[in-house]
């Protein structure tokens, strides 16, 4: 190695000496409280006031929510593990049993956390039926009827 | 050595070091998936296969980190540096793969094209704990992949080493985009501080590996010889000169290899014209200085390297008075024959011409 490389080295080095430790401990004290995973989550949007109705599966909590007065609905996705499939897909199905093939696509959770997505109005409070599809393995993983 | 490129030249050597490598790395990525299976048994393999090549790919770089200054400071470790491109070279695949299935997993499930959802799925700059971590791991790997098609000769010789080198130091950027990658990524959710630690000792050895041995190098270059006559600069006594050995001595620009052998001192530059490896921590074999790093050969009586082969190092003028070893800073051109020292032992004196 030529002198000016030998100095350029012990430089960069020194650098690091700074830069590493800093960026790590920023990032350990940015360790969020609750353990959550939003890999790909689109930004959160709050929690819509009226819970209607709430489905308790293991490993996930999933909840339907709604304005007061009835006009905007909202799927509460709560992942309370981390999935076994890494992405998967949540659809819309007109009724319990149907397959994905005419489904509506609702969106995508990844990991531990909360998931919130929006629904269209439903003209009956109980008429949600949802598919949770794994996309890589083309397997259905469950279903969540309201 | 150089007198025409060609592809990888197989020596018994390399054929050696990269089954070790490959052994290696099958038998980390089996154990992994085998301990996950067991410990974890519902993670896809898909998950499996994109956390076994991440920790390799991580694993792998820090040694390869680690084998420059290891050099440096113990000459046993020089073997590893012989292949070191190897690694680099293996580093970068298992990191691609980690990459290719990453973005299959995350980003190849929607209309937007793979790599524009990349970085437009999260534009989170601004937060730490949100940070778009996998673009620092697309530019690492980047980087990696421009070292990586770059690692042959042929490149060095047409991009010349100035250029090559530079290429080949963005290891160290590409080395603080991937602790970021990690600590900004998985660590964010999977945040048990063992992982934390074992980064942290990690980066904290490899940072105190490379500033001992730099630190070491720049103190050999701060040594001042203050005897100076007719332009000669007294350096050391003949005697701490092993036989077929060199010292090494840094004067005004770069340091100067003075080899013993024969019952002669030479002295020629210490950087070999391969890679810049250090001629004076080789030794004589078959006549010639052989640097320790990838075998370059060169005559010490002219600095050429024996023909075919066409490489040639400045020399300098060596004398000897007394037992002391006296050496001139001012460099004849590349390949200029002068004739060195010779060691004259007479009634425990030794006396020079030159």
């Amino acid at each position: 190695m030529i002198k000016a490389l030998r100095k350029k080295h012990l430089q960069v080095w020194t650098l690091l000496a700074i830069l590493l430790p800093v960026g790590i401990i920023a990032a350990a004290i940015a360790l969020p409280e609750q353990q959550y995973d939003k890999l790909l989550q689109p930004a959160s949007t709050g929690a819509l006031p009226v819970l209607v109705k709430i489905n308790e599966m293991a490993g996930y909590t999933v909840s339907l929510r709604s304005s007061q007065d009835k006009t905007s609905w909202q799927l509460e996705w709560n992942n309370k593990s981390t999935l076994t499939s890494p992405s998967a897909l949540i659809y819309q199905v007109d009724k319990s049993g149907d397959d994905i093939s005419n489904a509506l696509l609702i969106g995508r959770i990844d990991g531990k956390g909360v998931f919130r997505f929006g629904l269209r109005n439903s003209a009956n409070d109980a008429a949600y039926h949802f598919v949770l599809y794994d996309i890589i393995h083309h397997r259905q993983i469950n279903t969540v009827d309201f | 050595m150089g007198a025409s490129y060609a592809a990888v030249g197989w020596n018994r050597q390399k054929k050696i070091y990269d089954w070790l490598i490959f052994g290696f790395c099958v038998l980390y990525l089996a154990t992994f998936i085998v301990l996950t299976a067991v410990s974890n048994p519902d993670y896809t393999f898909e998950t499996v296969l994109v956390r076994s090549t991440s920790t390799l790919a991580l694993l792998l770089l820090h040694i390869i980190l680690s084998i420059g200054p290891l050099a440096r400071i113990n000459n046993k470790f020089l073997p590893l540096l012989y292949n070191r491109r190897h690694l680099g070279v293996t580093m970068f695949f298992v990191g691609m793969v980690h990459g290719a299935f990453g973005i299959l997993q995350f980003h190849s499930l929607g209309n937007v094209n793979p790599f524009v959802s990349l970085f437009t799925s999260n534009t989170h700059y601004g937060s730490l704990a949100d940070f778009p971590f996998q673009a620092l791991g697309f530019f690492a790997l980047l980087i990696f992949f421009l070292m990586a098609i770059t690692s042959h000769d042929f490149w060095l010789h047409n991009l010349t080493p100035k250029v090559w080198k530079t290429l080949h130091m963005f290891v160290y950027a590409a080395y603080f985009f991937i602790i970021m990658h990690v600590m900004l990524g998985v660590i964010q959710y999977e945040t048990n501080p063992v992982f934390i630690i074992i980064l942290a000792i990690g980066s904290v050895t490899l940072i105190t590996l490379h500033l001992i041995a730099g630190t070491k190098e720049v103190k050999k270059d701060s040594i001042k010889y203050t005897l100076e006559k007719q332009g000669f600069v007294r350096v050391c006594s003949v005697n701490e000169i092993e036989e077929d050995r060199a010292k090494m001595f840094c004067l005004e620009k770069e340091r100067i290899a003075v080899y013993k052998t024969n019952g002669k001192l030479f002295a020629v530059n210490n950087v070999c014209k391969h890679q810049n490896g250090p001629l004076g921590e080789g030794k004589i074999i078959d006549g010639c200085i052989t640097c320790p790093w990838h075998g370059y050969q060169y005559l010490p009586q002219n600095g050429q390297s024996p023909p075919p082969f066409k490489e040639k190092v400045s020399t300098y003028d060596v004398r000897i008075e007394g037992s002391e070893v006296w050496l001139n800073p001012k460099a004849y051109a590349e390949g200029t024959e002068r004739p060195g020292a010779v060691i004259v032992i007479e009634s425990n004196k030794a006396n020079v011409e030159i």
